[in-house]
């Protein structure tokens, strides 16, 4: 029986292969994320009068950081499972006794390397909008914290639409739906206190409005919603809350495919 | 015998009527999703600064109806783009393509008609989504202007289509995992200044802008929610950029497609 350690290592090699071998496709990613943001950003921009732009570009920047956070979590997690699923590779990772979970949590090697390439690119754009200084980070281990944290609950949430695309058919933009919501309720695009009143208990509630308010303390020292301790707790304990629901919804999801299989084939 | 093209367009409309059936979600995310880029652009913009600034810097009289019409032509170029791209790429996947090589039918035929029905159903499905918010903002003059700017998203459709054929050309023989061009739809769509003036864009990007249809096609949106009744001259210009437009994309979509045909046929598909 093939030893965990080396599993591991297999499925890293496997997803670092495939960004080789399919570097087009990966160079197309980081473009396309580029294009998008900068067609919303140009739009929102024009809302903007020119003389508020320079408070407003980091705030914006960073909006756009954590969005991509989320962003690539869902799609390079979640939406790949379609392929996974309609190559039949499920199956096959059952048959040599290996989860589809760590093969799908591995792609977040791919999700993050688009996304870390993406973000140094708008951050590119935006130092030709509104000058160098919207790089300047306050404080950038607060900042890695915050990030970690939001990528620990986006990568779960993405492994919960995994699990529950193995059983229905989720279409794409049904997820886009949520990304936006998130993005501009759930305090990723501005900070809650800028919310209107209204808004707030429903971007609360959101997990990521709570490790965004970190990162922007840790990128232009606002202070958080909630204070920067309470924001710490509560990201961590949403963070592992939804890790555990991952895991729990998806051990649960394997056992019925064993008996079921796979639902989901076709386009989603 | 060879299907004809008739055939497979029937086939087609048929499979996307029992894709659509077998999918309801993804029915009703194409009607709301207009809505939905107006929302986050409407968001966005009003927690950043104010819906009145970018009334004075695009020059419009209805910003709401503008980014609604708008975000309705970026969905049917997005879906035109994509469904025509990706349907050899899709065939790839599911192990369909070789089969449909062995046809007598010419590949290239069923590549470019397939996807045809669900392009015309996608772009319809995105304007007609908004006719709602357009019946609410200016009566039946709103209503008008939409069937306006569907028949310009009709028109535009030709050349995209050519475009989306050469893209899926190139896709064929790099053998990559996606659609490696998808880019270009985002790309079009900034060029085209679906959200913004195009003049924000520096001098270069505005002159490619002018070989890509969904500018044509942006520009009568413009037009619709500038004026109560818009201008005709201006309108056939517009028309007259997406003929050309559809002579030049097309003639080399089949060009590119025949010789994608022969380098596959000759290296193999998987």
């Amino acid at each position: 029986m093939m030893r965990n350690d080396i599993r591991i290592r297999a499925i890293i090699w496997l997803h670092f292969l495939r960004l080789w071998r399919y570097k087009f496709s990966f160079l197309n990613n980081i473009l396309t994320t580029i294009l998008w943001l900068t067609i919303f950003v140009l739009g929102a921009l024009m809302f903007i009068p020119s003389s508020k732009w320079g408070e407003m570009a980091p705030i914006a920047l960073w909006g756009i950081i954590m969005w991509q956070f989320l962003s690539s979590s869902v799609w390079y997690i979640g939406g790949w499972t379609w392929f996974f699923i309609s190559q039949g590779l499920v199956e096959e990772h059952l048959l040599t006794n290996t989860s589809p979970v760590p093969v799908l949590v591995g792609r977040a090697i791919t999700g993050l390397s688009v996304t870390l390439a993406a973000s140094l690119l708008v951050a590119l754009v935006f130092t030709g909008l509104a000058g160098a200084s919207v790089l300047i980070v306050y404080n950038p281990l607060i900042v890695l914290v915050g990030l970690v944290l939001l990528a620990t609950m986006t990568i779960s949430y993405a492994l919960l639409l995994s699990a529950a695309s193995f059983r229905i058919g989720i279409p794409g933009t049904i997820l886009d739906i949520a990304n936006f919501i998130s993005f501009v309720l759930g305090g990723l695009a501005v900070p809650i206190a800028n919310l209107p009143e209204q808004i707030r208990p429903i971007a609360l509630a959101i997990p990521y409005a709570h490790p965004a308010e970190i990162v922007r303390y840790g990128v232009r020292g606002l202070e958080p919603y909630l204070g920067l301790a309470n924001e710490l707790i509560i990201s961590t304990i949403f963070a592992l809350a939804l890790a555990l629901s991952a895991r729990i919804v998806f051990k649960r999801t394997m056992k019925y495919i064993r008996k079921h299989g796979v639902k989901a084939v076709g386009r989603m | 015998m060879p299907s004809t093209s008739i055939d497979i367009i029937r086939a087609s409309v048929f499979s996307t009527y029992a894709w659509l059936k077998n999918n309801k979600w993804l029915f009703f995310s194409m009607l709301i999703w207009p809505y939905l880029m107006t929302f986050l652009i409407l968001a966005l913009g009003m927690v950043y600064g104010s819906l009145e600034t970018y009334r004075e810097r695009l020059g419009i009289s209805n910003p709401v109806l503008y980014i609604l019409a708008s975000s309705g032509i970026v969905m049917s170029s997005l879906m035109i783009v994509d469904v025509v791209a990706t349907s050899a790429l899709y065939h790839r996947w599911l192990g369909t393509l070789p089969y449909l090589l062995l046809t007598p039918t010419k590949t290239y035929k069923v590549l470019i008609l397939e996807p045809v029905p669900s392009a015309i159903l996608s772009s319809t499905m995105s304007m007609l989504a908004i006719l709602p918010g357009a019946v609410f903002f200016e009566g039946l003059l709103g209503a008008g202007k939409l069937f306006l700017i569907l028949l310009v998203v009709y028109l535009g459709m030709l050349p995209l289509i050519g475009l989306s054929v050469i893209i899926a050309s190139l896709t064929l023989v790099l053998r990559e995992e996606t659609n490696i061009a998808s880019f270009l739809t985002p790309l079009i769509l900034l060029l085209s200044g679906v959200f913004y003036p195009i003049q924000v864009l520096p001098t270069i990007l505005q002159g490619m802008s002018r070989i890509f249809p969904t500018l044509y096609v942006v520009q009568a949106a413009k037009l619709t929610a500038t004026y109560t009744i818009p201008e005709i001259k201006a309108l056939l210009g517009l028309i007259s950029a997406l003929i050309i437009l559809t002579l030049i994309y097309n003639g080399t979509a089949s060009l590119a497609l025949g010789t994608s045909e022969r380098m596959v046929k000759k290296s193999g598909v998987i």
